[in-house]
């Protein structure tokens, strides 16, 4: 008798446990997407032979690390409040001028990643001038030099590609260490230095407080402005990244490149769990979020779905995340 | 004799060898892999048009043929929604995965396809280039003399205009190589005319939309233009919209690129001038045959130019 008294307290503790754990995930706001992401690659392993290989899996964890990216600098910007349309253009423009730097200017290969991302930090820190110094709208601001860098970006190549690159360079964006491609490394590196950043140091505080209530982040002493430069400069640098990524791997300056990037960063950013009004969101979720995306794409085309399906099938894949994130907030 | 009938019969064994040899050595006919899975082809065309629809309908009257002589073919259109690079890029990728008996790809950006083409070759894949040239190491099928179309078309359209007047110029997308290509033989074309001048030029990025508003901005700004030239299968019909909202039919000429059904019809009542069209039926039927040829291990053309011919006012009675 005692034993079964026991027995059944235990089983209510741990399905008291159980139900806490599910209660926390749930809390998580990034919940949704790690669980659309395992049902959908679920769905697609079942339903298509190739997309479980090897291969395929490389090509979407690549896909993903381009965008994703741009949208870790896009998630920062989100979460300090303010928004950033010129990220798929800094990263054409940066790709075309780290291109030149390395076939006219004689820089070496192995500085051209840097060089590119600060002078990606350079468009960045332009839109932040605007933004954080002069307090003008984001929107307008990174709308207008969307245009301009992708302007520059035709200017400067008059449409025709920068290439050969070289193999010394090239081996950024072709390589992999360990089976895995450098480009994903360099993400994984690039989200893991963010998630310490924003959840172990002060910065990190900052960044969530400007964006959660810029007046009170003003009273409490922390220099908005600064982060908000720093914010929009971060974006700049992350897409030249990605840029001059992409670059080294298809081993030509494209004035092209970046074009569909915009899109796929800001849906990354919000489907895992960003708000688009500040204070809220996580890396992790963006990471998914990328991860989501170039899934959803990669499945439309190995499951033959028509090319006019398959941006009705990714807005709607969108809609549905952002109202199960509602239904999450308000439970 | 006994050496004799030695000698002899070395010498008949030999020249029974030397007969031998032929019928011993590998028959020309044993180098063709018979073909008796289900073949998968896919085409990725630049972006989803319907002179691509032209090409399909090309590319399923071959596989229809095939089937009745027992080859079986599953062909995918994997299409982009729109002319983006990087969304074209990601479709050869994803399709290298798959793994095909055959990859069509229509070049959106030379540069970049060129790598990616090449990986899929070194995956095992058997890769055809169409439409839109990408590189020697390809095969190809399609028009191959973009620049002898744009230089045809400034030719027709100097003699229309007396070898004079304001040109404008709908330049397409500017990273694909058969529009510039176009463009640029237009321009060697005006050069013989040097009262024929080029007021306006702008990319309308393969989108008739675009290519309608820059129309319209250009007869605004250039009241006394003479002519456009389109440099892709849209941008002629956008032009010929606006050239006809303005009410400036027959007295704007238009030349360009492709028959689509619009711009045939704008031939016939006079809005545009002169159409090249490319034979894309036969670019799709043959890059199936020849992407059969080569899971066959026959022979294949790297190079087979389907040409175009000039359509005019003249046509439309047939």
């Amino acid at each position: 008798m005692t034993n079964n008294i026991q027995a059944s307290a235990a089983n209510d503790r741990g399905n008291r446990g159980g139900k806490a754990i599910l209660a926390r995930f749930w809390k998580w706001e990034a919940s949704g997407i790690l669980v659309a992401l395992i049902v959908l690659g679920l769905a697609l392993s079942l339903a298509t032979d190739n997309f479980m290989s090897s291969y395929n899996m490389s090509v979407v964890a690549r896909q993903a690390a381009f965008v994703g990216l741009v949208a870790l600098g896009q998630t920062l910007v989100l979460l300090v409040g303010g928004i950033d349309l010129s990220v798929g253009a800094a990263a054409g423009l940066s790709a075309i001028v780290g291109s030149i730097a390395l076939t006219q200017w004689g820089i070496h290969p192995w500085l051209i990643i840097p060089f590119t991302m600060l002078f990606g930090f350079g468009l960045g820190a332009l839109n932040g001038v605007f933004v954080a110094g002069l307090r003008l709208n984001p929107f307008i601001v990174t709308l207008a030099t969307w245009e301009i860098f992708a302007g520059l970006t035709l200017v400067i190549t008059k449409g025709y590609p920068i290439r050969p690159l070289g193999e010394a360079f090239t081996v950024f964006g072709q390589g992999e260490l360990f089976g895995i491609p450098l480009p994903v490394l360099i993400f994984g590196l690039a989200a893991i230095c963010l998630i310490w950043v924003l959840s172990q140091t002060r910065l990190g505080r900052n960044i969530f407080a400007v964006g959660g209530n810029r007046d009170a982040a003003i009273l409490a002493g922390i220099r908005v402005k600064a982060i908000e430069f720093l914010a929009f400069g971060l974006a700049g640098m992350f897409a030249a990244l990605a840029g001059i990524l992409f670059a080294s791997r298809m081993d030509a300056g494209q004035p092209s490149v970046g074009e569909g990037w915009l899109m796929g960063a800001i849906t990354a950013a919000i489907l895992g769990g960003t708000s688009l009004r500040g204070g809220q969101g996580s890396i992790v979720g963006t990471v998914l979020g990328a991860l989501l995306l170039a899934v959803l794409a990669n499945g439309t085309v190995l499951m033959n779905v028509s090319g006019f399906w398959q941006r009705v099938i990714v807005g709607a894949v969108v809609l549905v995340a952002v109202l199960v994130d509602l239904l999450r907030r308000k439970s | 004799m006994t050496t004799h009938s030695g000698k002899g019969a070395m010498v008949a064994a030999l020249t029974a060898l030397c007969m031998a040899l032929p019928a011993n050595a590998q028959s020309q006919a044993d180098l063709i892999t018979p073909v008796e899975d289900e073949l998968t082809f896919v085409f990725i065309p630049k972006v989803i048009h319907p002179w691509y629809d032209v090409v399909r309908e090309g590319g399923q009257f071959a596989v229809d043929e095939l089937a009745e002589s027992g080859i079986k073919i599953e062909m995918i259109w994997d299409q982009p929604p729109t002319a983006d690079v990087a969304d074209q890029n990601r479709r050869i990728e994803t399709n290298i995965g798959r793994q095909p008996d055959g990859l069509a790809v229509a070049c959106l950006d030379q540069a970049t396809n060129s790598q990616l083409l090449r990986e899929a070759k070194e995956a095992g894949v058997n890769v055809y280039t169409f439409n839109s040239f990408c590189d020697e190491e390809f095969p190809f099928v399609g028009q191959r003399d973009s620049y002898g179309d744009g230089y045809d078309l400034g030719e027709y359209l100097a003699e229309h205009l007396g070898g004079k007047g304001e040109i404008g110029i709908l330049a397409g997308s500017l990273t694909a190589t058969d529009h510039v290509e176009r463009i640029k033989g237009f321009k060697d074309a005006l050069k013989e005319h040097p009262e024929m001048k080029i007021v306006f030029e702008q990319p309308d990025n393969d989108v008739l939309e675009e290519a309608v508003t820059l129309t319209e901005n250009a007869l605004q700004a250039h009241p006394d233009i003479a002519g456009f030239f389109g440099s892709n299968a849209s941008n002629p019909i956008g032009a010929a919209r606006a050239v006809k909202n303005a009410g400036k039919t027959g007295e704007v000429a238009i030349v360009g690129m492709d028959d689509l059904p619009e711009a045939v019809d704008f031939v016939c009542d006079g809005t545009i001038t002169a159409l090249k069209a490319q034979r894309q039926w036969d670019i799709g039927y043959w890059a199936v045959r020849y992407m059969v040829a080569m899971n066959q291990n026959h022979t294949y053309p790297m190079d087979h130019n389907t040409g175009s011919r000039l359509i005019t006012q003249d046509d439309c009675g047939e």
